[in-house]
C-alpha cells in the first residue's frame, strides 16, 4: 500500500519537474507537506535525486558505508530544513550542497579526532547477486573503482568541480551554485582537474594507448 | 591559438557553452597542427568518458528503506520531543531485522522505581483502558512508537510474548510498508523489573483501540495494554 502511494507520488512528481507554474505549485506543495514531517512526500521530492546524492558522497569517500551514511545524514538534514528551500536554485543543486556540507564537518570532526580514512572495497557481494555477466561487471566496477580513487588524489577544490560537473553532470552554473563559487572559478578549476587527473590517469595506466 | 588557449577553449567546448563560430574554428586550425594538443583532446575525452561512468554508483541494498526508517523516527521525534533520547538505536537496530520482516521492536530495559500500571498474572483477564488523554495518539497513514510497560516480578528464563493490535492500526515492516498480520509473538527471557516493548505502527483508520501485549510463561501470565488513538 504505502509503495504503491510512494510510487505513484514520485511518477506524478517526475512529470512535474518542469518550470510551469503548476509544476511549481506542486513541488511547492511537496515541499509543505515535507516540512510538515511527511515522510511519503519528502521521499517523493528527493526519490529522482537519492543515487545521486549517493553517488556524490561516494566520489568524495570512497567507502560505502561512509558515503551511504553521509548521504542518508544529508538527506535527513535536508528532510528537517526543507521548510526553507524556496525554489531559488533547484533541489538537486541544493541537495548536493547539504551533502557536501556534511561531508566536510564530518572531515573535520575525524580530523580532530586524528583518525584516517578507512577505504575498503565491498562491491563482490552485489555483482554475485547482479547475474548478467560478472566477470565483465566486475572489470567494470574495479574500473570505476581506480577512478574514484584516482579522482580522490586531487586537491579538495579541484576534486568537487570535477565531481559535480564530470561524474554528477552539473552544468558550470549549476556548480558554481552548489559551491558558491563564481562560474569563471568552475572553469578554471575543472580545467585545472582535468590536467592534474591526466597525470593521475597515465600513472595508475587509465588511459588507453593511443 | 597557444596550447592554454585551446586546452580552455576546448575545456569550454566541451561542456556545453557557447563558443563563437570564429574559435570554434580556430581551435579546430590548432588541433590540426598541434599533436600535443590533439593528444590532451582525447585523453580528456576518455577522462571525461570514464569519470561520467564512474559517478553512476548504485544504490547499495537496503539504502531507500534504511533511510525511509531514519525519516520515520525524525518525523516521530520531531512531533514527540519529549520523548527524546533513547530512540535512534532501536529504529536502527531495527534496519536489520530482514529476517524477521516485520520491525517489532521490543527493547527489554530494566527501569526501576517506575509506576507502570501493569496487570500481573492475578488480573489477566483485566483489560486496563486508558482515557484519550493518556493513549498514543496516532496521526493516520502515519507512523507511531507505541509504548507498552509490562512489570515482571520474578526473573524469567523463557517468556513467550506476544502483541495484538486492534483494527485501524497495522506493524509497520521493512522498507516501511504495513504488515497484514495484527499479531506478533517472540519469545525472549525476562529479568524482573519494568520492561518497555516499543513497537513501530501505522494507524490506517481513524478510531480508538487497545494494543494488548501478554508475557507468559509456564507458571504465570503478565498482561498490559496500551490505549492508541487514530486521529
Amino acid at each position: 500500500m504505502y509503495d504503491s502511494i510512494s510510487m505513484s507520488r514520485k511518477i506524478e512528481l517526475s512529470s512535474v519537474e518542469a518550470s510551469s507554474e503548476s509544476a511549481q505549485c506542486s513541488v511547492q506543495d511537496y515541499v509543505k507537506r515535507a516540512a510538515d514531517g511527511d515522510v511519503a512526500a519528502f521521499e517523493a521530492l528527493i526519490g529522482p535525486y537519492m543515487q545521486r546524492v549517493y553517488a556524490f558522497a561516494l566520489g568524495f569517500c570512497r567507502d560505502t558505508e561512509e558515503a551511504m551514511e553521509i548521504s542518508q545524514e544529508a538527506l535527513i538534514k535536508a528532510f528537517r530544513s526543507i521548510g526553507s528551500f524556496r525554489g531559488d536554485s533547484s533541489l538537486s543543486t541544493w541537495l548536493y550542497r547539504i551533502s557536501r556540507n556534511v561531508f566536510l564537518d564530518r572531515k573535520r570532526a575525524v580530523k580532530s579526532r586524528g583518525r584516517d580514512r578507512a577505504v575498503h572495497v565491498d562491491g563482490m557481494e552485489e555483482i554475485a547477486r547482479s547475474g548478467s555477466d560478472p566477470e565483465q561487471e566486475l572489470i567494470e566496477q574495479m574500473e570505476n573503482e581506480r577512478v574514484r580513487d584516482a579522482v580522490l588524489e586531487l586537491e579538495p577544490s579541484h576534486r568537487e568541480v570535477v565531481l559535480l560537473v564530470d561524474m554528477q553532470g552539473l552544468s558550470y552554473r549549476e556548480a558554481a551554485d552548489v559551491l558558491d563559487i563564481p562560474v569563471g572559478t568552475v572553469k578554471s578549476r575543472i580545467s585545472r582537474g582535468h590536467e592534474a587527473l591526466r597525470d593521475v590517469f597515465k600513472a595508475k595506466c587509465l588511459l588507453r594507448e593511443k | 591559438m597557444k596550447c592554454n588557449e585551446f586546452r580552455q577553449l576546448w575545456e569550454q567546448a566541451h561542456c556545453g557553452m557557447d563558443i563563437d563560430a570564429s574559435k570554434r574554428a580556430e581551435l579546430e586550425e590548432h588541433s590540426a597542427a598541434c599533436e600535443s594538443c590533439r593528444s590532451y583532446a582525447a585523453d580528456i575525452d576518455d577522462i571525461k568518458k570514464a569519470l561520467a561512468a564512474a559517478g553512476d554508483a548504485e544504490l547499495p541494498d537496503g539504502f531507500a528503506e534504511s533511510l525511509h526508517l531514519r525519516l520515520a523516527e525524525d518525523a516521530w521525534e520531531r512531533r514527540n520531543v519529549q520523548d527524546r533520547g533513547a530512540w535512534s538505536w532501536i529504529f536502527r537496530s531495527a534496519i536489520g531485522m530482514a529476517a524477521a520482516a516485520v520491525v517489532l521492536v521490543a527493547v527489554f530495559s530494566v527501569l526501576p522505581d517506575r509506576d507502570t500500571g501493569l496487570a500481573g498474572s492475578e488480573t489477566a483477564a483485566q483489560e486496563l483502558v486508558g482515557t484519550d488523554a493518556d493513549a498514543t495518539h496516532i496521526p493516520a497513514d502515519r507512523f507511531a512508537v507505541v509504548k507498552i510497560t509490562l512489570d515482571v516480578e520474578q526473573v524469567e528464563d523463557e517468556a513467550q510474548i506476544e502483541v495484538n493490535l486492534p483494527e485501524g492500526v497495522v506493524f509497520v515492516g521493512e522498507g516501511g510498508n504495513p504488515v497484514a498480520q495484527k499479531s506478533m509473538q517472540w519469545t525472549e527471557p525476562l529479568e524482573k523489573g519494568s520492561h518497555e516493548i516499543k513497537v513501530l505502527v501505522q494507524g490506517t483508520r481513524p478510531g480508538r483501540g487497545v494494543i494488548k501485549a501478554r508475557a507468559m510463561t509456564e507458571k504465570v501470565e503478565y498482561v498490559t495494554n496500551a490505549t492508541v488513538v487514530v486521529d
